[in-house]
This record gives structure tokens, C-alpha cells and sequence, in this order.
């Protein structure tokens, strides 16, 4: 299994480059909503990490050379799902060294805003890549790159907007008449104000908990969609 | 020679000697989709032989070859491969077959170098020595990457990959076909060099029947999801027949002889199963040539109806 990660470290190894200019760029772009662009950054090009790997697989068929070596299908999968956390894990990395040589080279000359990372932030940054890749995932092992390619995409897209549309809405709130949104934005607000009142670390444990089961979730149906692949 | 004829109508019961000697049973295999249905597919490969499996293209050739390597599932049969069952030993054994496709499926972005290092990792026991060797003989230089290179150097490279994990059997599916003349009468000489090892088997899906010629020891020959035939070539060669003669032989009896047959305003010439049968019949009024596993194909694929 460690082999398939590599072979896909490998097959990146010219768009790894991405991760460190992506997580300044993110620095710059996100400066003034805290928290958020770690989380961007991490879905970001962690999403395009693995949807390169995903292509360059697609390309000349390769699925068919992987699976004609003495490799379980279950490892095919599997070593996706690693793979995915280890460029997570380099976002993140990355990112703190970001953030490490603009507060060496000074604030003045970069207008970023530096707040020391938190746990939190670490957190919903996991999370939402999470969500995004438990979702993409199993619908990739099922219907291969190309089929699975809109839905990607809407998810990439969704899973960006997604955090600042809901602080949005919940500044709209009143605004709307529609009945379901806003319950659906009550619920939101309910949810942030229980939450705030949680400790850092209790927060962080939630949601690295929702994590988990989402990840195991969606490892078990790729793997079963997997097995019933045909090439 | 081959003292094992091998038809797909024989009875076979596990562990019979002929098949326990196999390295590559294929046992009722069937597969079916919306179009095409593999019927009931049997033959056997025996140890240190190689195996040409023709059939026109849309035959069922790659998909029985997918079968092998369980990059399908069947609906029905049994597939051992070393004596052991395809599904349950799956990892073992394709630690110790090889394979060869008709298309390039390495990762085109990759150097030579990296691509061999990625798969070597997977096999239990690679020869860094065999592969540069085969890099060597081939013309391949490792810095290349695979983007670069043609279809016939492609096809070498897998080839060396194939041969530097003390792979037993080799899987190919139509390794030449889109190659130039050239590349193609250079692979045929790799594998027939190879094939002098006789610890080595090969399986070797075509559809250009002269591929066999000089390298195979048994044709399998399928058409419409169907074996056809599976014997040893030198067996079909000498046994099946084409005849020669004027049309008025021709009439309903003398037709069903024949497996397949043509004819224009000058005669008619036909394929016929048994040769003896046929001289015996037509005594000096036709003439019996041997025929080429082509004219065997085609006649077969013709039948009587274009006749």
C-alpha cells in the first residue's frame, strides 16, 4: 500500500511545487477571515493533488496495468484514501512554514494578518477536506474519472463557497421568507453559538470525530464499489 | 511431439493428469454482456509451451485474457492458473505471471527509470540485472519518458518488465497488433528467443495468424464468444485440408465435408477437417493442400452461407 502512495508522490512529483505556493497565495488571499485559509488551502490543493493523480490513472488506462500487478484491489483504494491525508498533511506543513517566513521576513512588506494556527483551525481544515473527499471518492471507485468528474467538480466548488456563504446567510437571516432556509440557518446559528461555548480542544475532538466516521464511511462503500469494478 | 491433443469437447475431471500439467486451465468459462456472451470457454495450456489464441477482432480473445486476469468478473467457470484458482490465489499468482498489452497502460509522464521502479516494488522478486540487461538489448534509454517513445519501443518496455520478475507465464494480449513490420518481426524474435527457456510459458492472443507460424505449439482459435478449436498446431496443420477441384464435385453431400467454401465460375476451394477423408472421397479429382492457420480461420469464420 505504501508503494501505491508513493507511486502517486511519484506521478506528482512535478505539481508538488502547488502545495507551498498555494498556501502563501491562500495566506494573502484569505488575510482577513481567520481560520479560513488554511481550510481553503488544504481542500484546495489537496483536492487538485489528488484529482492529478486521478488523471494521470485515467490517461492511458493505467488502471488496468495496477490491477495486473500482485495488488489487491482493497490496497488500490485504500492507498487513495492515505495518499489524500499525506498531501493534506503537507498543505498543512506547508502552510505553517508560510506563515513561519512572512512573520521572520516582517508584516510590513506582505499585509497578512498572523494569529498564531490554532487546533481549531487544523480541525475544520481536515474536516472540510474530509467531507469533500468522502463524498468524491467512493463516486470515483464506482464510476471512474470521467463519470465522476461533474460531480468533482460541484463538490470542489461547493466545498469552497460553502464556508462563507454560511456566514452570509447568517447575516441575511432575516431577510429571507423561505421557511426551510431558515431553519436550516437557526439550526447553524444554534450549532456556532453551542460550539463557541465548547472548549478549543472539545471542538477539535468533534470534529475530528465527524471526520472519522465520514472517513470510514466512505472507505467501506469504495471498497465495495471498488471490488465490482470492470476495466 | 505433443502427446496431449487438447480439444475443448474432451471430458476433463480435476486433477487428470493433462490437466495437473497445465500451467493454464480454463474450465467453462462464461461471461456475459448486453452484446456478447463468452460461452463456456475451456482449454489448457500445458508447462513450458507456448499458446497463440486467434479469433477476429469482437471474438471474446480480450475478454477471456481479462478473465484470466480478473480485471472482469465471469458469470461461470473455473480458471487455474499454476494449479491454483485465479480468485483465491489471486496475489500469488500474479506475482508469478507477466503481462503484455496491446496498448501502453504505464504512466506517460514517467521516465523509464521511474516507471520500472514503481512496479519492481510490487513484485517479490525482481532482477534489477535481467531488466538492464533487457533495456540494453532493447535500445532503451531509462531517461526517456514513456510519452516519447514509439509504439514498438512501448511495447519493449513492457516486455522488459515483463521479463525481469521470473514470471512462469507470460499473459499477452495482442502485442502486435498496430506495430510496423519491422517492430513486429523484432518482437516475434524476443519471444522466440524466449521461449527456448522452457521453464517459461506463454499465451498469446492475435489476430494475425502469421505471428504463430513460428513460435506457437498450440492454437486456440475462437469466434462469436466460442472456442472453435484448441490443439497443437503441427495436429491442425496436418489434419485439416484445403481442397481444390471443379464446381460440378459440388453437390449437398460433397458440401457438408467442408467447413467453410468458395466458389467462382473456375471451381471451388474449401476448407475440410480431415485431409485422409477428403483424398479418400475426391481420389485424384481435386487437389488437397495444406492449409495456414489464416485459411483455417477465415473458412471457419466464412462457413458454408457465403459458400
Amino acid at each position: 500500500m505504501v508503494n501505491l502512495v508513493l507511486k502517486d508522490l511519484l506521478i506528482l512529483k512535478r505539481y508538488l511545487w502547488l502545495a507551498p505556493l498555494y498556501g502563501l497565495f491562500a495566506l494573502y488571499a484569505f488575510r482577513t477571515m481567520p481560520g479560513g485559509a488554511l481550510s481553503v488551502g488544504t481542500v484546495v490543493v489537496t483536492y487538485m493533488l489528488m484529482l492529478q493523480a486521478i488523471t494521470q490513472d485515467d490517461k492511458n488506462n493505467s488502471e488496468i496495468m495496477l490491477n495486473s500487478l500482485p495488488l489487491r484491489r482493497k490496497d488500490i483504494v485504500l492507498a487513495k484514501y492515505l495518499s489524500v491525508f499525506l498531501y493534506a498533511a503537507l498543505v498543512i506543513l506547508f502552510f505553517l512554514l508560510a506563515r513561519g517566513v512572512v512573520t521572520v521576513i516582517g508584516i510590513g512588506m506582505i499585509p497578512i494578518l498572523i494569529s498564531p494556527i490554532s487546533l481549531e483551525e487544523i480541525a475544520s481544515a481536515l474536516v472540510a477536506m474530509v467531507i469533500l473527499i468522502s463524498i468524491y471518492l467512493p463516486i470515483y471507485f464506482k464510476f471512474g474519472y470521467l463519470r465522476s468528474r461533474m460531480v468533482g467538480s460541484i463538490l470542489f466548488i461547493a466545498s469552497i463557497f460553502l464556508l462563507p456563504m454560511v456566514s452570509i446567510m447568517h447575516v441575511y437571516d432575516r431577510g429571507t421568507r423561505n421557511s426551510i432556509l431558515r431553519n436550516i440557518i437557526a439550526f447553524l446559528g444554534r450549532l456556532g453559538n453551542w460550539l463557541q461555548t465548547q472548549a478549543d480542544w472539545q471542538f477539535a475532538s468533534y470534529m475530528l470525530a465527524l471526520a472519522l466516521i465520514l472517513t470510514t464511511a466512505s472507505v467501506f462503500l469504495s471498497l465495495r464499489f471498488y471490488a465490482r469494478r470492470e476495466f | 511431439m505433443f502427446n496431449q491433443p487438447l480439444a475443448p469437447s474432451e471430458p476433463k475431471s480435476t486433477g487428470s493428469p493433462s490437466e495437473m500439467d497445465s500451467i493454464l486451465v480454463v474450465d467453462n468459462l462464461t461471461k456475459h454482456f448486453k452484446d456478447f456472451s463468452l460461452q463456456n470457454v475451456s482449454f489448457l495450456l500445458p508447462h513450458g509451451y507456448v499458446m497463440g489464441f486467434i479469433g477476429p477482432n469482437g471474438s471474446g480473445k480480450s475478454t477471456t485474457i481479462k478473465l484470466i486476469m480478473n480485471l472482469i468478473h465471469k458469470d461461470g467457470g473455473q480458471i487455474k492458473v499454476f494449479g491454483l484458482d485465479n480468485l483465491q490465489h489471486e496475489l500469488t499468482i500474479k506475482d508469478r505471471i507477466a503481462f503484455v498489452f496491446d496498448e501502453n497502460h504505464y504512466y506517460e509522464e514517467l521516465s523509464i527509470r521511474d516507471m520500472a521502479r514503481i512496479v519492481a516494488s510490487f513484485y517479490k522478486h525482481w532482477e534489477t540485472q535481467t531488466y538492464d540487461k533487457c533495456l540494453k538489448n532493447f535500445d532503451l534509454d531509462p531517461k526517456q519518458k514513456i510519452k516519447q517513445l514509439s509504439k514498438g519501443m512501448k511495447m519493449k518496455f513492457s516486455l522488459a518488465v515483463a521479463l525481469s520478475h521470473r514470471a512462469e507465464l507470460l499473459i499477452m494480449d495482442e502485442p502486435t497488433s498496430g506495430l510496423d513490420p519491422m517492430a513486429r518481426s523484432e518482437l516475434l524474435e524476443i519471444l522466440a528467443t524466449l521461449i527456448q527457456d522452457e521453464r517459461k510459458s506463454v499465451f498469446f492472443s492475435t489476430h494475425i495468424t502469421s505471428d504463430l507460424d513460428k513460435i506457437a505449439d498450440f492454437v486456440t482459435f475462437i469466434n462469436h464468444g466460442e472456442i472453435i478449436l484448441s490443439s497443437p498446431k503441427d495436429d491442425i496443420l496436418e489434419k485439416y485440408g484445403i481442397v481444390k477441384g471443379a464446381n460440378d464435385m459440388l453437390d449437398e453431400e460433397t458440401k457438408s465435408l467442408f467447413i467453410g467454401i468458395k466458389t467462382n465460375k473456375f471451381g471451388f476451394e474449401g476448407l475440410v477437417r480431415d485431409k485422409e477423408k477428403a483424398h479418400r472421397y475426391f481420389k485424384e479429382r481435386a487437389i488437397v493442400e495444406k492449409p495456414t492457420l489464416e485459411d483455417i480461420m477465415l473458412y471457419t469464420m466464412r462457413g458454408e452461407k457465403h459458400g
